[in-house]
């Protein structure tokens, strides 16, 4: 059976060069379909993979009750000592909880292209880079606490003017001068950072927006939690700082993503369509060949799967294409949207998606005809011109 | 007209790659309305924005004093301000998000084009808890005159630290086309006598009227440069720049439209050119004994720009037809909040539609064209005869 | 009578790969109006070419081609096209129909090209049909119908706009013996009747024998074959 299946396809693909252009239609079908559908998906995906990488699992983050973002939140100056002695959070060197009290708020700046743009301005206190070591500075340095200092991420400074070391930085008190640039690898790098409490006064403020600690182990999660939700003087969420991301993730890319996969779904039903039309015109052109094969015995399934095999083979081809050209046009781009900056993503899991999606449409798209070709009698087949 | 039976026989002389093929490049066109559909609606959007309104905030987050707005009332150019803030909340369930803005008494005034009656204003006025709901909004919650609502609001918890917003339904109005989820309005009175005392005579964001249009762009660095050294420096962005979608996201989300929607002529241009090559190819005899019977070339040419023409303006008048259905039935898939905009079928897009599927019928039949004008009919019978 | 078809010095050649071989070699033909001639001749002889050029589907190398007074080696592409439409009606072996529109909608094609209206055309249709005896057989389709009441639909085709020339390029080639006796009474009808002007090329000596006149080609000429008065 098998060996049939193996003849009849390969006599398939031999004569295919006969019918090249029309076999074209299924090729350039998902190639387009998958060359858009990876196309739109990598600013979603792309966003997504900012923050999976921002979100430590190693990590948890404290932010007032109910609040869905960090901006939102406020600690108060009286809980935020309560919440790093509690238990389950690693200590550093010198014994101190590895706990940053930090603020989260938006900054207007200008775009390259001059239009109005915002990004996050954050503080991290004594324990900034103790919790988030992921921090690199590469170039200048780091802000030094107590003073009014700020350094830039890289992301940001590929997208907005005045982010160079030596630019300023306008808050309600004054200038700040960007005194470094730093990397991160996530979606940290479209971002300011400041110290907290500096930039607290700055603004007038008094409350932080969260605490982010570094969890003594990746389960003592549990404990931290415990202890804090038994502590009445705090209306707090804890949340593990991946799980946080994950949702808003999810919450920031949906539409996005939503709208990638209808315009996929649109394109592939409508290579759909096209798949059929030709692989229908495909088995009419080999009627001939079909028939001269059942007549010498073989088998009407062994014809059925060579069809939808060479639908398959084609329709991974354009979607292999489609999803290549996606990639070096988009995969890696920085990219801008709202108050994020990220680097575009069209990544193996994607392709992964874009192969699954040609396979269903070409078998969807080859069944039928491939049952017409193993149905269709062979002494009619033989006749016909 | 009295070839259309000629032609049509023609189209349909394989019935079912006729379908296929029509459904294809219906699909497409679908994808063409949706995309070009919701640039349609970017458009109608950016020439609703008012070019004599300034949106003004506070730059560092946080409220605005309305002291501020009396402030730059006395501006010269300046006609009126309004204050207006926003409660966002959800009704029972946190998946049942709501957005209630809430303004005083000037807003009336300065959004003098929506489409509130004076009276229904006034309603809101007499009543602080009273709120003004749109049709949509009203049919979701199944809201009507005299109904009470009661809104949860984590994030906008009132001084004593409840987050119940209780209103009273005064009237049901009618849309305001660019809030395409609909909206909810209230007394922002309501909203600042219940905040702490610390809080109150201030608001979220200013909506000023400028009385020389010619003039709004100046007024609005004014108001930025005058309070940029106050305790509230302020931002501000004209109407028509905080109505353009790409100017907020970043991204020039129109020319993705477009190419997303190229990306699928091209696919249907592959499509029909492929099956109408094949159709001239097979039935080569057929038009050489046209032209013995006495057809032009032109004439021949003709019916051959018709055959391909009937499909792609077919399908592209249901493509557009089913992107209008697809665009009614979105809504109901988003979670409320997530502002996509719907796309709209305008004149232009169908103009655009029928342009394209002209273009498409056209270098569909080019190479066919020219293999018949330099047909030899001799040779082409002789194939037959 | 007049001469309906007229052939002066005809020099015909084709292109066989490199090659360049002459078919004809100033061939004369005068053919006067309301004959039925028969052509007959091996295979590549210039039989089919003798019919393409009296039809303006092809020109001559050099010579004259005169069909009802008209000069058709001065006429371009366009003109032949348009002057055939009126003078000349076809005939082919495989009946060349249009195999999605029925008979009818075939036998209509040539009136598509005039200003008659749609009931003009109509009755032209039916008397068509009612002269090839296919009346009940109107809305048919040619795959649901034989060989020869296909090719009768072609005949329809061709004197529909009532052309004074009839080329039919082996007509009964491709039908058994007694349908294409039927075919060739009905040709013999129209040129008694109907007074058409009819120009057959034919393998067959016995189709050859319905016509008024029979012509052979040999070697590029043509050559009596019997005056044969047909019964």
């Amino acid at each position: 059976m098998l060996r049939q299946i193996w003849i009849v396809s390969v006599l398939n693909f031999k004569s295919l060069t006969s019918r090249f252009w029309q076999s074209m239609v299924i090729v350039v079908g998902l190639a387009a379909t998958i060359g858009v559908m990876l196309s739109m998906l990598s600013l979603s995906a792309g966003m997504q993979v900012a923050y999976a990488n921002a979100g430590d699992p190693d990590r948890a983050i404290v932010v007032s009750k109910g609040v869905e973002q960090e901006g939102s939140s406020a600690i108060t100056r009286a809980m935020a000592p309560m919440i790093a002695s509690a238990p389950g959070i690693a200590k550093d060197k010198a014994g101190r909880p590895l706990a940053d009290r930090g603020l989260n708020m938006g900054i207007p700046l200008l775009r390259l292209n001059g239009s109005k743009g915002f990004t996050t301005l954050r503080g991290l206190a004594e324990a900034g880079q103790g919790v988030r070591p992921e921090i690199k500075i590469v170039a200048g340095r780091m802000f030094q606490p107590g003073k009014r200092e700020m350094i830039v991420g890289v992301g940001a400074q590929a997208m907005y003017q005045h982010m160079q070391i030596g630019d300023k930085v306008i808050l309600p008190d004054g200038e700040w001068p960007i005194v470094g640039s730093f990397a991160t690898g996530d979606l940290l790098e479209g971002q300011l950072l400041g110290d907290t409490e500096t930039m607290l006064t700055s603004l007038h403020k008094t409350n932080y927006n969260s605490v982010l600690v570094r969890l003594a182990s990746h389960d003592s999660l549990d404990t931290l939690k415990k202890a804090i939700n038994t502590n009445t003087a705090l209306s707090v969420d804890v949340m593990r700082h991946s799980d946080w991301y994950k949702r808003v993730a999810d919450q920031q890319t949906f539409a996005l993503a939503l709208l990638g996969y209808v315009v996929g779904t649109v394109m592939a039903i409508g290579a759909l369509f096209g798949c059929l039309n030709t692989m229908y015109s495909a088995v009419s052109t080999r009627g001939r060949e079909i028939a001269t094969l059942r007549a010498l015995g073989y088998g009407a399934f062994p014809v059925a799967v060579s069809v939808i095999l060479e639908a398959i083979a084609l329709a991974v081809a354009g979607a292999l294409i489609g999803g290549l050209i996606a990639w070096a046009l988009y995969d890696g781009k920085q990219d801008l949207f709202g108050n994020m900056v990220f680097h575009l993503s069209v990544s193996a899991t994607q392709f992964k998606l874009g192969v699954i999606w040609a396979i269903a449409v070409a078998l969807l798209g080859g069944i039928f005809p491939s049952i017409r070709a193993a149905r269709r009698p062979v002494v009619e087949a033989l006749r016909a011109t | 007209m009295k070839f259309l039976p000629l032609v049509w026989a023609a189209v349909m002389r394989k019935p079912t790659r006729a379908i296929l093929t029509l459904l294809s490049v219906m699909l497409a066109f679908t994808l063409f309305g949706l995309t070009i559909g919701m640039n349609a609606t970017f458009a109608k959007v950016q020439e609703q924005a008012r070019d004599d309104r300034i949106f003004t905030f506070a730059r560092f987050g946080g409220l605005v004093p309305m002291a501020l707005a009396r402030q730059i009332e006395n501006m010269p150019g300046v006609e009126m301000v309004a204050g207006s803030n926003f409660i966002a909340g959800y009704i029972r369930d946190p998946k049942n998000r709501v957005f209630v803005n809430m303004g005083d008494e000037k807003i009336p005034k300065v959004m003098a084009e929506w489409p509130i009656t004076p009276a229904q204003w006034q309603m809101i006025q007499n009543d602080r808890q009273g709120l003004l709901v749109s049709g949509s909004q009203a049919e979701r919650w199944h809201l009507k005159a005299g109904d009470t609502l009661t809104i949860a609001a984590p994030t906008a918890k009132k001084a004593d630290g409840n987050p119940s917003w209780t209103f009273h339904v005064a009237a049901v109005t009618p849309e305001i086309s660019y809030m395409s989820q609909g909206y909810m309005f209230g007394n922002s009175d309501y909203m600042d006598k219940a905040r702490m005392l610390s809080d109150q005579g201030k608001t979220g964001q200013f909506r000023v009227k400028v009385s020389d249009p010619s003039k709004t762009a100046e007024i609005a660095e004014k108001i930025d440069r005058t309070f940029a050294n106050s305790p509230t420096p302020l931002e501000t962005l004209t109407e028509k720049v905080a109505f353009d979608v790409s100017s907020g996201t970043g991204m020039d989300i129109a020319s993705v439209d477009r190419e997303v929607a190229l990306a699928g002529m091209f696919m249907v241009l592959f499509l029909t050119a492929n099956g109408l090559a094949q159709a001239v190819r097979e039935r080569f005899a057929e038009f050489a004994t046209l032209k013995t019977i006495g057809f032009s070339d032109n004439g021949v040419i003709a019916l051959v720009f018709a055959e391909a023409a009937i499909p792609c303006l077919l399908g592209a008048g249901l493509g557009i037809g089913f992107a209008a259905l697809i665009s009614n039935v979105m809504p109901h898939f988003l979670p409320p909040g997530q502002g996509l905009p719907i796309p709209s079928m305008t004149v232009m897009v169908f103009i655009w539609a029928g342009l394209c599927a002209a273009l498409v019928a056209f270098a569909s039949s080019a190479l066919p064209a020219l293999r018949l004008k330099q047909m030899d009919i001799a040779t082409a019978l002789s194939g037959r005869t | 009578m007049s001469t309906a078809i007229s052939l002066r010095n005809v020099i015909k050649h084709y292109r066989r790969g490199k090659e360049s071989v002459e078919v004809l070699h100033g061939l004369n033909l005068e053919i006067p109006a309301g004959e039925f001639v028969s052509l007959m001749g091996p295979s590549g002889s210039g039989k089919t070419t003798i019919l393409n050029l009296v039809g303006g589907l092809d020109h001559a190398d050099s010579g004259e081609v005169i069909v009802g007074g008209e000069h058709l080696e001065t006429l371009s592409g366009g003109q032949l096209t348009k002057w055939r439409s009126g003078h000349i009606g076809f005939i082919f072996q495989f009946y060349n129909l249009m195999p999605m529109l029925s008979a009818a909608g075939n036998i209509e094609l040539p009136l598509l090209l005039t200003n008659l209206s749609k009931s003009d055309r109509q009755r032209r249709v039916d008397i068509a049909l009612e002269i090839v005896g296919l009346k009940d057989r109107a809305s048919h389709k040619p795959g649901e119908m034989s060989g020869g009441q296909q090719q009768r639909v072609g005949i329809a085709r061709a004197i529909v706009a009532d052309p004074p020339i009839l080329l039919c390029d082996e007509p009964t080639g491709d039908l058994d013996r007694a349908t294409a006796d039927e075919i060739l009474s009905l040709l013999q009808q129209l040129n008694r009747l109907h007074k058409k002007t009819i120009v057959m090329v034919t393998h067959d000596p016995k189709a050859a024998d319905h016509a008024s006149r029979q012509l052979e080609m040999d070697k590029g000429s043509l050559i009596e074959r019997a005056l044969v008065s047909a019964q």
